[in-house]
């Protein structure tokens, strides 16, 4: 019982693996900041070795880690955490039926909308490929594996943000390093700012002023690219931010824009002054 | 001219029907329109029902538009500052789209200036696709036609049942359908449920609806033989497409029936055949499906799913239902184009649009040049044929005759 918990440290049943009356000021320094570690390779995609760990640790670090990327706040690590979930779930196959009658979800079937809502997790199980009726979504044997995934991402997201008020301020340090910022090792001096916002991923907002303010000039005036040289990078980093979509026509106007009257990228010091909310938000993210 | 005309006339409706604002009328954007120009002016937004109905008695829009989302702020002058809350989704019908030709249909070559009845091509076998004059695209103006409305009915009623009520699981109460005011029908869905889906989750929705994205293969375990494959009585896309081979089978009379839909000479001989022995077995989720090496055995099936969508199987322009910011016209208001009432509807079955939806009076009469137009129903009245003539017609004929781009009005007479 006790490895079931360790794979599923989010459902409702392991919660009576927790000491009673924990209290967050007791945490060792050394929990603390593994649990920040491995919260940092799930955000970055980079694997995570957790079989090592007992059934009662996976539920303090998946408590610690809620705590931690609720204090990050943005949607797009929400995600990415949840996501992380969602697979090691899906995987488990030996322990699927298990996971279904303790997550409390039908082991076969979703309603309509509720599959539409978390589809997105398994875009391959499209809903007109699944038969539905009456608003149920029905899965065939073979597809439960998807569904428990998609139980899990909604039961981990159901209870994010998670309640940061009474954190102790030491948490703040470690959700901060948990941040999967990759700084380039080019030069700090000149447009090293630029280059550390190139590196960056999972920008939830701002990234449209970002690219106005800094990217876009810097790629085609300071870098020299062309346009579609241009258009191209800025898409693959687009691809690694959260939040709402940019059009790319967006971005190819305004990279035209830059070329053909030379627009060098703003200072951080004169986008402090016009946009003091958008450094801000990039320094508590780590990335400046 | 014209547009003074149709004003008073769209004043005086508006001043004698209390037209009823749409549900959150607070949180919808209104966009209006002129004569010829349906969005002249977006971002507007009204308190009430009441005030909504005020601004229609006094300004009569030519058209008038509301937006399938709902906004927080909804007359910021851009999306971003709106704030999104959620959107209805919307399914849309037009008969153009759906390629219904009626041979009562005008034909018009935009290249060469020729022009005709759909039936001279219609009873060639043929479909109104090129001019035979200069070969270029021609274009096809739809006329009433009872026929052609019973079959778009058949559609948004199968779209409505099978689809919404039986498969999504909706209840009639979420579910408005309205006339569009043109060519066709809108269905709304006013689901608390689908209302916060992102594009991406309508994109799927509507793939459901037209069945273009399918792919029949999931449908089967290969692993097995005979393939497991779905059975009739199945829910979803996979009953429907096993419905639909066994009437196929059923309806088969000789073995090119089964050839037309893709199969080569000898499968398709052996299927005809053994097709007894072939429905009963698929009927219990076996498909004993005979196949040469190399061929696609699949293609045949996926071919048969075209036409069990709603849709045909035709390319519709399915942005109204995706487009969570898209603007689409106010159930029981006036379509500035043709002066016909985008109506509410309890029944589909009941509405005929080119007599319950007349809007506009008979008076005043409008003495228009119609180039071409064949025998038609409207307002209770037959009209036409008629072929490069000056008349003097009733102003509801008068507008829907120059909304078809086949009158002109030449001057008002005061009778």
């Amino acid at each position: 019982m006790s490895d079931f918990y360790a794979l599923f440290p989010f459902l409702p049943g392991a919660r009576r693996l927790l000491p009673e009356n924990l209290s967050l000021d007791l945490i060792p320094e050394q929990v603390l900041a593994s649990a920040s570690s491995r919260l940092k390779n799930i955000l970055s995609k980079r694997p995570d070795y957790t079989t090592v760990l007992s059934a009662r640790e996976e539920v303090f670090h998946y408590v610690l880690m809620r705590l931690l990327v609720s204090i990050l706040g943005t949607d797009y690590y929400y995600d990415r955490f949840a996501r992380y979930y969602a697979e090691r779930t899906r995987r488990q196959a030996a322990h699927l039926d298990d996971f279904l009658a303790e997550a409390g979800a039908d082991p076969e079937f979703l309603d309509v909308p509720t599959y539409m809502s978390f589809r997105h997790i398994y875009p391959e199980t499209k809903l007109y490929h699944l038969p539905v009726k009456g608003g149920q979504v029905f899965f065939p044997r073979r597809l439960f594996p998807y569904l428990a995934g998609t139980v899990a991402y909604s039961l981990v997201r159901s209870s994010l943000p998670a309640d940061v008020s009474d954190v102790p301020p030491a948490f703040k340090d470690y959700a901060r390093a948990a941040v999967p910022v990759t700084v380039s090792s080019g030069p700090t001096r000149g447009w090293g700012f630029v280059k550390r916002l190139l590196s960056a991923e999972g920008i939830p907002d701002g990234k449209k002023r970002i690219l106005l303010f800094w990217i876009i000039p810097y790629l085609a005036n300071v870098k020299g690219l062309s346009v579609d040289e241009v258009v191209a990078r800025v898409q693959e980093w687009l691809s690694r931010q959260g939040g709402q979509k940019v059009l790319i026509s967006w971005v190819r106007s305004d990279a035209e824009l830059a070329k053909k009257k030379g627009i060098r990228p703003w200072s951080l010091k004169k986008v402090e002054q016009t946009d003091p909310a958008l450094v801000k938000m990039l320094r508590e993210m780590g990335v400046l | 001219m014209i547009e003074r005309l149709l004003s008073d006339a769209f004043r005086r409706y508006y001043r004698s029907h209390e037209v009823p604002a749409p549900p959150a009328v607070e949180r919808r954007e209104f966009g209006v329109g002129a004569y010829g120009r349906k969005i002249v002016k977006r971002h507007m937004s009204f308190a009430t029902e009441r005030e909504f109905q005020n601004y229609l008695k006094t300004n009569a829009p030519h058209y008038i538009s509301y937006s399938v989302g709902y906004f927080e702020y909804p007359d910021a002058p851009s999306m971003e500052e709106k704030h999104l809350l959620g959107a209805d989704l919307i399914f849309e019908f037009d008969s153009d789209e759906l390629g219904l030709f009626s041979p009562n249909d005008v034909w018009i070559c935009p290249h060469c200036r020729a022009k005709g009845f759909v039936k001279e091509f219609l009873e060639k076998g043929k479909n109104p696709v090129a001019c035979p004059r200069c070969g270029d695209p021609v274009k096809v103006i739809m006329f009433p036609d009872p026929d052609r409305e019973e079959r778009l009915k058949e559609e948004v009623d199968t779209l409505v049942k099978d689809f919404l009520l039986d498969e999504w699981g909706l209840s009639p109460k979420e579910i408005a359908l309205n006339f569009s005011g043109n060519r066709g029908y809108h269905v709304h869905i006013r689901s608390d449920a689908f209302r916060e889906l992102d594009k991406d989750a309508r994109i799927e929705l509507t793939e459901y609806i037209t069945g273009q994205a399918l792919d029949v293969r999931y449908f089967f375990d290969v692993t097995h033989y005979p393939i497991r494959g779905p059975k009739p009585s199945d829910p979803g896309w996979p009953g429907r497409v096993a419905r639909a081979v066994v009437r196929a089978l059923e309806r088969a009379k000789r073995v090119s029936d089964l050839v037309v839909l893709g199969m080569d000479a000898a499968s398709a001989r052996k299927l005809f055949h053994d097709r007894a022995m072939f429905v009963e077995s698929v009927k219990r989720g076996v498909w004993p499906i005979p196949g040469t090496r190399g061929e696609d055995v699949f293609a045949p099936i996926q071919r048969l799913v075209k036409g069990l969508s709603p849709y045909m199987g035709k390319e519709v322009d399915t942005n109204t239902s995706v487009d969570i910011h898209r603007l689409i016209r106010v159930p029981d208001t006036i379509h500035g184009g043709t002066g016909l009432l985008a109506k509410r509807l309890k029944d589909i079955w009941s509405f005929d649009p080119f007599k319950d939806a007349v809007a506009l009076p008979s008076r005043p009469e409008l003495e228009v040049e119609v180039d071409i137009a064949p025998e038609f129903e409207f307002a209770g009245e037959t009209w036409g044929p008629y072929r490069n003539q000056k008349l003097l017609l009733p102003l509801h004929v008068s507008i829907y005759l120059m909304s078809r781009g086949v009158a002109r009005w030449t001057l008002t007479s005061e009778s």
